[in-house]
């Protein structure tokens, strides 16, 4: 190492340092040794130059070192705040120290029998978080403080440029990573008809996807049954799961105030996150995932939970909605049963579901309302057990039980419900076809709102009828004059069946279909009953029907 | 007193006499794409559903997805399956599936037992000897595999690609399994092909041999047992359809013409009707049962008893026996010692003819010889309408149906619908328990059995003819 | 292997048993199957083995990986309506 003091500034040296920087970072592959040994090369008035990481807590640790005596340098550590070097981490800015010989801050060095004269020390940032210090040391008595200093911040900053860079490229490739993930998790979930296959996913990939994550949780509603989940999990202890599921269920079913759909909890070594999946405001089910402790858990995060929790709510929604359609069904079933044992029950029972259907309609109600009430309809005089063991929803249950409850006449309870009321009213209407109160007081506001219902729909009923009435005799008209002219011109019966076809618009290829036939075959039936009624078209054809000319 | 298992595809049970003996374990082979993992997917499927049964489908190659795809094609949601514990599809490799095999408490085993397993499938133990060190392995884990499977009582197929090289061929295979079941594509006339079933061997049962015709359909693999198949079944059932001879048509028709029904035979006057009521006809006589034809419209015996040798009967022996009578509305010319066969109504006034047909029919039914009762009259409407008239035909053929029926007389109604008022054709098809249509379009005859007293309608077929008795064939 | 590969390796393996969950496969059996090579795919089997997702029979490079469900309680009643 030259000690002499050439510490005069000469041209050429600037560019011979500017081109060694630039060739050093145009292939830089991340090596900090090779830039200590640049910067101790480049720099004559520098003895040694090191780097010491910042580790967990609030200590760093000399990784790396270059010029004599460093390498004894190797391996000490320090706290931000102690020492020099610690100062530099402490406020983090570029510093340069004229060392005094016993100065206890020094005692790292002295500690390794160094005594530098003067020490340099250069904060390293990446992406705004100090990640180390960069420092080196004189032992002359007057290096050329300026250009060591820039040199030094130089290489802190181009150094602290490439590892941001290096940094946000890797995060840039982990999102894009996540994103795909997350395209192909909703492709499967489109496909997935089982609600038990959608929540291992959704576990599973909060486990994969979630940085940190220890444990996760779902749980999703069950439509009919409130207060029953469906509950999977995994990473949880028994116990661990049966609270922390009850937490949530707590918060997000239960909460009078109105929650927002995410949380985050904290507990001695671990943090929560949780987030709701809802189905159209409503709260359908929870994700909850369990992350090993963090004072701030890793950006996005809550973001991936987020919409891990609004695929899992589509899916959901899907597979709801499909339960609801089967259970439609069911309820239909069951009374289209009727049919065939108990005709006018049937026909009393369709009725009063009609009538149901209608008054929820001029009374706006939503969907599920007018649902529970006309099956309750349906099914009024089904057995209870009968209609529990299949698995009718407990809403239609619970108000069949209820309606069949009301005495016949008589004051009745006050404290029934408006739907039973309701139901039980519309049934006797069906029945008797007049408004009959039986044990509802007629000052009930059930009754005030079914009595105007009332003159709406008889109104209503009056004018379908004429129009029905109306259809039909236009109806019998036509098929009074396809018989006519079909006897009038002779027709055979399959030239009639073709001459019903056209009258209801069907072209060639549909007839033939229609009667099993080729299309050259009903071809010459066509021709057939043009010449036998002595018309050369379609039109004319028709027009033989309809006016008979 | 072992049991048999149901293959789960319709007909194979049949061609199998019950299906396979439980236990079994079955050899299935064949090139590529020629079923096996279909019929693999619905022996598994159909037990399952149908039986309760459960079982496991080993894959080698195929992925349990493609595997779930590939059924959803036929409706079958095996997911579903697996989540009730009846199925279970696992993918593992050779190697670890013999290596589990060989331990006690291995994994196979522990499938096995989770689920209750009654049925398997390999998917296809041709790899095992890919997989084995030499052939010696690969036999001694045949052998492992069956005392498994023994162990167990599982019926299972082993699924096996078909060697073009005879070399390759493995038979102690065929020596280790209780049975082989053969699939193959085969060409049909010259642009076609045909998917075909075979059984080769099968220990415990009998069976029909011969290439059976297997077809994909919307809910699975069906398979039409060979013509033979039809009749015994029709025979095994209780005597009490009268099968047309025809087997598909009687496959239509739930086993033939249910006794003591009236069908209506409606037809355009193009449609070439003969052959199938002659089939019916000749076929009651074949059968040694009674048949009586009202104005049959054949003109001479000798040409009537042609016919009758196509189907294998001696007109006149028949008519000396008295099981063969044809009655007709003008005299013609017969042999010596047939003259009781026929008769002529000609000359008779409505009332007359009404009275003798009645009597006739009493007649046969009161005799002491009339037996398991089951006479056949044949009728031939149109002619009759032409003869008779449309009023009392109808008024007659109603009331003389009715009374056929109650003592079990089978009747078969032809009728030109084409020739009659829309209310006639209507007024019989409400009258019949049963209406078979025929008809031709183009340069094809068709047949439908539009109404029936099972309920179904069948969809059109085509009647294609064919060289042997019947002569014809529904397709 | 950087985070993101790690990350996609990982998800692939999930999918791959959340679509064939009855599978039982080796290292090398699922090499082939995801077309990833052993390299990459041996810490991916490592972590998901670590979260238990994966159950590991055997060792080495000869063990088996199978799916394992997480748990399940079924229903669960977590409050009383009113």
């Amino acid at each position: 190492m030259n000690q002499s003091s050439s510490s005069t500034h000469q041209p050429g040296n600037s560019t011979r340092i500017y081109t060694n920087l630039l060739e050093l970072f145009v292939d830089f592959e991340g090596g900090i040794d090779r830039i200590l040994q640049l910067y101790t090369e480049v720099m004559p008035d520098i003895a040694f130059a090191g780097f010491a990481k910042k580790a967990e807590g609030e200590q760093l640790r000399i990784e790396h070192v270059d010029g004599e005596c460093g390498p004894s340098l190797r391996g000490l550590t320090f706290s931000i705040g102690e020492g020099y070097l610690g100062q530099v981490a402490l406020t983090e800015t570029d510093t340069h120290w004229h060392c005094l010989t016993h100065d206890p801050r020094l005692r790292l060095f002295t500690s390794r029998d160094m005594t530098p004269k003067h020490l340099y020390g250069y904060s390293v940032r990446v992406h705004d978080e100090l990640i180390g210090v960069l420092f080196c040391g004189s032992t002359i008595e007057e290096p050329d403080h300026h250009e060591v200093m820039q040199f030094g911040r130089m290489i802190a900053h181009l150094w602290g440029g490439w590892l941001t860079k290096q940094y946000l490229l890797d995060e840039l490739d982990l999102q894009r990573s996540r994103l795909t993930i997350l395209i192909e998790v909703a492709k499967v979930l489109e496909t997935v008809r089982d609600l038990r296959r959608v929540m291992f996913l959704l576990v599973d990939m909060t486990l994969n996807l979630i940085p940190d994550a220890r444990a996760a949780l779902t749980m999703v509603s069950k439509p009919q049954e409130p207060g029953m989940v469906e509950l999977v999990t995994r990473g949880f202890a028994k116990e661990h799961a049966d609270g922390y599921s009850k937490y949530l269920a707590h918060k997000y079913w239960r909460h009078e105030q109105p929650t927002p759909p995410i949380g985050e909890g904290y507990a001695d070594d671990a943090t929560y996150l949780d987030y709701a999946l809802t189905v159209q405001g409503e709260v359908v089910g929870v994700l909850g995932v369990e992350l090993g402790a963090t004072e701030r858990y890793p950006s996005g995060s809550r973001e991936l939970l987020a919409t891990l929790a609004y695929m899992g709510s589509a899916a959901v929604k899907k597979h709801h909605s499909s339960q609801a359609e089967r259970m439609h069904k069911q309820v239909s079933l069951l009374h289209e049963l009727l049919q065939q044992w108990d005709h006018s029950q049937y026909k009393r029972t369709r009725d009063s579901s009609r009538i149901a259907e209608e008054y929820g309609k001029y009374m706006q109600w939503d969907h599920a309302r007018i649902q529970v009430v006309t099956g309750a309809c349906k099914l009024l005089e089904y057995e209870l057990r009968l209609l529990k063991e299949a698995d009718i929803p407990q809403e239609i249950l619970r108000l069949i039980g209820e309606t069949r409850s009301m005495p016949s006449m008589g004051v009745g309870d006050s404290s029934y419900t408006y739907d039973a009321k309701l139901v039980y009213l519309i049934a006797r209407y069906a029945e008797h076809r007049t408004l009959q109160l039986g044990c509802v007081q007629s000052s009930d506001v059930c009754v005030t709102d079914f009595r105007s219902f009332l003159d709406y729909y008889e109104r209503k009923q009056t004018e379908i009828r004429i129009t029905v009435e109306e259809e039909q005799a236009a109806q019998q008209l036509m098929s009074v004059d396809l018989d006519e002219v079909s006897r009038v011109a002779a027709l055979s019966p399959r030239e009639r069946e073709v001459l019903q076809l056209i009258a209801a618009g069907k072209n060639n290829r549909e007839i033939a279909q229609a009667l099993y036939i080729s299309e050259n075959t009903v071809k010459n039936h066509i021709t057939s009953i043009f010449n036998k009624t002595g018309v050369s078209d379609r039109i004319q054809l028709m027009a033989k029907v309809i006016y008979k000319h | 007193m072992s049991r048999y298992v149901s293959t789960g595809i319709s007909g194979l049970n049949d061609v199998l006499n019950g299906g396979i003996p439980e236990g079994s374990v079955i050899i299935v082979e064949g090139a590529p794409g020629t079923g096996k993992t279909t019929l693999g997917l619905q022996y598994l499927y159909e037990g399952a559903v149908e039986a309760g049964e459960s079982g496991i489908y080993i894959t080698f190659e195929e992925l349990p997805n493609q595997l779930y795809k590939d059924a959803l094609a036929f409706r079958w949601d095996l997911r579903r399956l697996e989540k009730e514990n009846l199925l279970r599809i696992v993918c593992i490799s050779p190697e670890l599936l013999m290596q589990e095999m060989s331990k006690p408490e291995g994994l196979f085993e522990r499938i096995i037992e989770e689920i209750g397993c009654r049925r398997l499938v390999i998917d296809s133990i041709s790899l095992f000897r890919y997989a084995a060190q030499s052939d010696e392995a690969a036999r001694k884990n045949l052998y492992r595999l069956r005392i498994i499977l023994r162990k167990w009582n599982i019926t299972s197929l082993l699924i096996r690609e078909q060697a073009d090289d005879l070399a390759d061929q493995m038979p102690y295979e065929n020596y280790v399994s209780d049975g082989v079941i053969r699939l193959a594509l085969k060409p049909l006339m010259d642009k076609y092909r045909k998917r075909t079933l075979e059984v080769l061997k099968m220990r415990g049962t009998s069976i029909i041999e011969g290439e059976h015709i297997i077809k994909f359909m919307e809910d699975g693999l069906h398979l039409a047992p060979l013509f033979r198949m039809v009749q015994d079944k029709v025979l095994a059932q209780a005597a009490s359809s009268l099968p047309t001879g025809i087997p598909s048509l009687d496959v239509l028709l739930g086993g033939g013409l249910p006794q003591g029904t009236a069908f209506i035979l409606d037809t355009n006057s193009q449609a070439n009707y003969h052959y199938l009521l002659n089939a019916v006809f000749f076929e009651r006589l074949r059968r040694k049962e009674r048949a009586i034809s009202l104005l049959s419209g054949m003109n001479h015996f000798d040409s009537l008893s042609r016919f009758a040798r196509l189907f294998d009967v001696d007109l006149e022996q028949e008519i000396k026996a008295g099981r063969a009578l044809f009655i007709d509305h003008y005299d013609r010319p017969v042999p010596p010692g047939v003259e009781k066969g026929f008769m002529c109504v000609g000359d008779m006034d409505n009332d007359t003819f009404r009275r003798t047909i009645h009597e006739k029919l009493s007649a046969l039914v009161t005799s002491p010889d009339f037996g398991d009762g089951r006479v056949f009259l044949h009728i031939d409407l149109s002619t009759l309408f032409t003869f008779r008239g449309l009023e009392f035909v109808l008024k007659a053929f109603s009331e003389e149906v009715a009374s056929a029926r109650q003592v079990g007389i089978t009747v078969l109604a032809l009728c030109n619908f084409m020739e009659i008022p829309s209310t006639t054709s209507s007024f019989l098809e409400r009258l019949g328990n049963g209406v078979i249509r025929t008809w031709v379009d183009g340069n094809y005859q068709y047949v439908q059995v539009t109404k029936s007293p099972t309920g179904n309608m069948s969809p059109p077929y085509l009647i294609e003819s064919i060289q042997q008795r019947p002569f014809i064939r529904l397709v | 292997m950087s985070q993101a590969r790690l990350l996609s390796i990982q998800a692939e393996c999930l999918l791959f048993f959340e679509q064939n969950p009855y599978t039982i496969e080796n290292e090398e059996g699922l090499s082939i199957r995801l077309g990833r090579s052993l390299q990459d795919l041996s810490p991916v089997l490592e972590r998901l083995t670590e979260l238990s997702i994966l159950q590991r029979l055997g060792v080495g490079h000869e063990a088996y990986y199978k799916y394992n469900q997480p748990d399940v309680s079924g229903e669960v009643l977590l409050w009383e309506n009113i």
